[in-house]
């Protein structure tokens, strides 16, 4: 039965294949429907059926043996359901939205050969079959990132040079591990990161890993793909897809194939630290909705990154769970956005207005995903960000303080973004340049709910996921440690539910006691005076005004706006510089010895041709001259 | 299930919705007295705050056509019921120390945005111009405040090495308050301002602006619903100078001293911010966030230092 | 009966709202003093409030100009019942010496149901103060007896 784990590769990119015949609009979409569900079957099957292992030999060159290997673990088991999960979502949700765009075809191919590669590489346990899924996701996040028209092309150039570069520094790391143990395959591999030569192993894998994710300082990528391609491409890939892997391989980096030491940890808490608050402050001035929407994917990422810095239980269980909750409700977030997008045909927060009112399937659901990702409780992301907290105190130390402070901050600083989009797109007054927007078809709708509905369930009856999911990968890291992580003793989520709800209902008990029954409708008063709504319309952007024009926080955004820390960008201009100083110091300098030589040449030439003046008298002094030396010469 | 009646009964009776709100709503005219006496005048009878909500009770409430009737509907509720958890939270955990749960601390930080939480929503909902500047004032004062705050209660947490409310309590029976150290004399300092400005007080009135902005985010809000509101702010009033004599002076502790010395320091902190909040104009909001990040977070920042320090 | 509790309530925390229909701020200044500590308004529960939504009673003053009829319609209709209008000064009570004026509707009671009077020019804050208080029920109304005229000259030529 291990060849059912081929399923999962196999069945999205044959699908794929077969898409790629067929001519008809309909039938390729239908095929991806059904390619993705199957997938989903599968990987439910996979789950299920527990430990498998699937190999066989591929290249033996003397020393280098690389099989092609796929095992299920208890990690990769859940991932691959959960990348599966999104890819049915992805589909049913692009049906309707992306509907009326070019290369609709090779749209779904994409999506169906992405899941398939994705699927790959949680499976595989070698690491060079590993590292070609993983090239080939990011092949496939440029294509899809194309989609977007002939704008989106310089972000999705940018977003394979990043992602290939990282890459690339994944494959110098892949080659000094097989310098130092001689073995590719994952489960072998234990090495405790003390010599300068581990050191810079793990440190190049942690950068492929983080900018798959999309932490600092390698995130540039991902506002700038989503200014330009659509929307359900940033739902799948940089919100959902990428967050899986980039923080799979980073959870394995730290479980299974290296034995951290102390500075590790804390340079993976700086970087989720530095992640957190920078993104978000960036996040706060954002005037496009999208991009907003992308700088909190990489705060969040910045949580992970700490929670799994920690090396505690509870710090890492929190990091998994939040990756896990992020995936969800990040998602959720982007597809609203789109529905907003679809019915409105706008994403610039100014233009938008009032519209939960008509739309409002979409307002609860963004409203959910929204206080979810603040941190509210009793919302999915509350239990994984104090489960966070809790690793970071358990670190302890000074360190272990600051970074629990810059987290909780940041946390504010999500609410406070949250409260802008809020009520720039569903609260607050409709602009005169949207007409009526109806609600969403059902197609759209139903991944929204879907999606909402499990931010609240993760969250109320937070030991699901834990005890099912989470438990056991730490368990078997940390030797039978996993019921630690049974909330007992702890916050219940579940009760806290039940007494607000309660408290809720006691409060509508004091409306019924008032005066209820004569509430009428009024207009709004502004003074007294009649005024034109349009002009008194305050849209969200304006609201963080004052904190964009503080101190020296109004020098960093606005350095940050002209993208002044985008390596990217300073890796262009070092390329530039670079190849000015060799165009000025190599080229030129051999351009100018070859003029050297040329006309150094031509002086001769020149110096010689002025001897044979034409004049016969002058030969002949030359003759008697020459012949005058030979015979005095020949006498000698 | 007895534990859920219990609790049921804990949350809605005492010390949670009733409890609070009542006792509450009597600090409320306190409050008002103390600012008539200051002004050399007779202040209201004492019954006058509940005659202010029974009044709103029986006013007919009016609905902004065009709004989000849910939400505006829903927003007081939100405060009323998050500021009714840590009421029953942080009173329980005084009364019996060792039933504190892991994280309660965090749980309460988290509650406690909810009734600013539900100024914003109600703000949000009522489509009015001065609803949205009430709404990011309020959220720029959550910004401004939260940070000093966070940092004064990590002095706290340094000193008594523990994140459960119950062992901070327990700890400072043991070795004494968090008050008694330099560093905790600053954190408790950067404590009282963030709380005047939690309580929606002068000088940092700023959201509810009346003369400014007709009321800010509660600018539509009439009836039973305005005095859920009030009452969620009287609940606040009673809560947080007990949550910040939990955090620095050890809770309340049931010896004859240690009740006259907990109601001596309770008045103490009361007075001191009525007494501010009856002195003092409004900031600006520029001004207020420059206040909190410039002054108030480096003293937070070196109560944290000399915590760590030891001192 | 909590019925009545909350009816009762109202007479003892009245929430009032100025404003000023046209008045040439006499009258608003004299507002303005009864509600500073000196004649502590507060101690009958009045509270000055900024916004209609919250007021129980509104103190007019001014005689209504052509200028502020749409605004002062919109403002009655934005203050929640059970209210209370309260005319204060001689121009709003009837128009004072614009009564006959060209650009003025003469009186807020021709915009209003006003349920009280305040005359006076401007209204010392102490006549403001015992027209609320009449208002609450808190004293009687000031009524003069009626007496004739023959036996007011009889009264005065005796002496």
């Amino acid at each position: 039965m291990d060849w059912i784990l081929l399923f999962p590769i196999l069945i999205p990119i044959f699908t794929g294949l077969v898409s790629l015949l067929t001519k008809k609009q309909r039938v390729g979409e239908t095929l991806a429907l059904m390619g993705m569900l199957l997938t989903f079957a599968a990987s439910l099957a996979i789950l299920v059926l527990g430990n498998l292992r699937f190999q066989i030999d591929w290249i033996r060159v003397s020393a280098l043996r690389i099989s092609i290997d796929f095992i299920t673990s208890h990690l990769s088991g859940w991932i691959l359901v959960a990348c599966s999960f999104f890819g049915v979502l992805i589909t049913l949700y692009s049906l309707r939205q992306m509907g009326g765009k070019a290369h609709l075809k090779a749209y779904y191919i994409y999506l169906l050969w992405t899941v398939g590669f994705a699927n790959g590489a949680v499976l595989s346990n070698n690491l060079i079959v590993l590292l070609m899924f993983w090239g080939m996701v990011a092949i496939m996040l440029a294509l899809l990132i194309a989609i977007g028209g002939t704008a989106a092309h310089k972000a999705a150039q940018k977003s394979l040079i990043i992602v290939g570069g990282s890459d690339f520094a994944i494959l110098l790391g892949v080659v000094i591990i097989w310098h130092l143990t001689g073995s590719l395959s994952m489960t072998d591999i234990k090495i405790p990161v003390s010599e300068p030569l581990s050191t810079v192993a793990f440190i190049l894998l942690m950068m492929g890993a983080i900018t798959k994710a999309g932490a600092m300082p390698f995130h540039s990528w991902i506002p700038d793909a989503a200014e330009v391609s659509p929307t359900p491409v940033m739902a799948f890939l940089p919100a959902a897809l990428d967050k899986l892997l980039g923080i799979y391989l980073l959870i394995r980096l730290v479980l299974d194939l290296f034995v951290l030491n102390l500075s590790m940890n804390l340079l993976l808490m700086t970087i989720g630290a530095v992640t957190i608050l920078a993104a978000v402050m960036m996040a706060l001035i954002q005037k496009d909705l999208n991009k907003l929407l992308s700088f909190h994917a990489i705060s969040q990422v910045g949580y992970m990154v700490l929670g799994i810095g920690t090396g505690t239980v509870v710090g890492m269980a929190g990091g998994l769970m939040h990756m896990l909750n992020h995936a969800i409700y990040k998602c959720c977030l982007f597809l609203c956005s789109g529905a907003v997008e679809y019915r409105t045909k706008t994403t610039r927060l100014e233009n938008l207005g009032g519209l939960g009112r008509t739309m409002p399937v979409t307002f609860i659901t963004c409203g959910i995903a929204a206080l979810s990702i603040s941190g509210v409780p009793p919302f999915n992301g509350f239990v994984s960000k104090w489960m966070v907290y809790q690793g970071m105190i358990d670190f302890g130390g000074s360190l272990g303080f600051l970074f629990l402070i810059i987290a909780m901050f940041g946390s504010a600083l999500t609410l406070a973004s949250f409260v802008k989009v809020l009520h720039s797109v569903f609260m607050g007054q409709k602009p005169k340049t949207i007409r009526e927007p109806k609600e969403v078809e059902f197609t759209m709708a139903v991944p929204m709910m879907i999606l909402a509905l499990l931010c609240l369930v993760f969250g109320v009856f937070a030991q699901l996921p834990l005890t099912y999911f989470i438990g056991p990968v730490l368990g078997m890291a940390f030797g039978g440690l996993g019921e630690n992580l049974q909330l007992t003793g702890m916050w219940n989520p579940t009760l806290a539910t039940l007494f607000m709800l309660i408290s809720l209902g006691a409060g509508l008990l004091f409306y019924r006691l008032g005066n209820i029954k004569h509430v009428i409708e009024g207009e709004i008063f502004i003074g007294g005076e009649p005024i034109d709504e349009e002009e008194v319309r305050i849209p969200g952007t304006h609201f963080y005004n004052t904190i964009e024009s503080t101190g020296f926080l109004r020098v960093l955004l606005e350095k940050g706006k002209s993208r002044a820390f985008d390596l990217y960008e300073i890796g262009k201009k070092g390329i530039r510089v670079l190849s000015l100083v060799l165009y000025h110091g190599v080229d030129r300098m051999i351009d100018r010895f070859y003029d050297m030589i040329r006309i150094l040449t031509l002086e001769l030439s020149e110096w010689g041709r002025r001897l044979h003046t034409g004049i016969l008298t002058t030969y002949v002094l030359w003759l008697l001259l020459g012949i005058t030396a030979l015979l005095l010469l020949l006498m000698k | 299930m007895d534990e859920i009646v219990k609790g049921i009964f804990y949350v809605i009776v005492f010390p949670g919705l009733i409890f609070s709100s009542t006792l509450g709503l009597f600090l409320c005219w306190v409050d008002r007295k103390v600012a008539a006496r200051i002004q050399s005048r007779k202040g209201p009878p004492w019954y006058q705050c509940y005659a202010d909500v029974f009044k709103l009770m029986a006013k007919t409430m009016i609905l902004p056509r065009g709004s989000r009737k849910f939400g505006f509907l829903l927003a007081p509720l939100l405060g009323l019921s998050g500021i009714t958890l840590v009421a029953t939270i942080v009173w329980m955990v005084n009364i019996q120390p060792e039933k504190s749960f892991m994280g309660d601390l965090i749980v309460v930080l988290y509650l406690l945005i909810l009734p600013s939480l539900a100024l914003i929503i109600g703000g949000s909902s009522s489509r009015n111009p001065f609803g949205a500047v009430g709404v990011a004032r309020e959220m720029k004062m959550i910004l401004a405040y939260e940070l000093p705050f966070l940092m004064a209660i990590a002095t706290v947490i340094i000193h008594t090495r523990s994140i459960l409310l119950g062992e901070i309590i327990m700890t400072q029976s043991l070795k004494g308050f968090v008050l008694a150290h330099p560093s905790g004399v600053l954190a408790m300092i950067v404590g009282l301002v963030c709380i005047q400005a939690k309580l929606g007080y002068l000088p940092f009135d700023i959201p509810e602006a009346e003369t400014e902005i007709i009321g800010g985010t509660l600018a539509e809000y009439s009836g039973v619903s305005l005095a859920l509101f009030k009452v969620t702010n009287a609940m606040m009033l009673l809560t947080l100078p007990l949550f910040l004599i939990t955090l620095f002076l050890g809770g309340i502790r049931f010896t004859l001293g240690g009740i006259v010395g907990n109601l001596i320091a309770y008045t103490v902190i009361l007075l001191l911010i009525i007494v501010v909040k009856t002195v003092h104009p409004r900031l600006r909001i520029d001004q207020a966030v420059r206040f909190f990040w410039g002054i108030v977070t480096p003293v937070a920042v070196t109560g944290l230092i000399l915590a760590l320090v030891g001192v | 009966m909590f019925k009545t509790l909350l009816q009762k309530s109202f007479k003892k925390s009245i929430w009032v709202y100025h404003t000023n229909a046209g008045a040439c701020n006499g009258c608003d200044i004299e507002v303005i003093n009864v509600l500073t500590p000196y004649y502590d308004a507060e101690r009958f529960g009045i509270k000055l409030v900024g916004s209609p939504r919250y007021a129980d009673a509104l103190l007019v003053s001014g005689p209504v100009t052509r200028q502020v009829l749409p605004a002062l319609l919109k403002l009655y209709e934005s203050v929640p019942d059970p209210k209370l209008v309260i005319a204060v000064g001689s121009c709003a009570a009837g128009g004072g010496i614009w009564h006959d004026s060209y650009n003025i509707l003469g009186g807020v009671d021709n915009v209003l149901p006003v349920n009280y009077y305040i005359p006076g020019c401007p209204p010392r804050p102490e006549a403001i103060l015992h027209g609320v208080a009449v208002a609450l029920g808190l004293v009687p109304k000031k009524i003069s007896p009626v007496v004739h005229k023959e036996e007011k000259i009889a009264k005065w030529m005796k002496s």
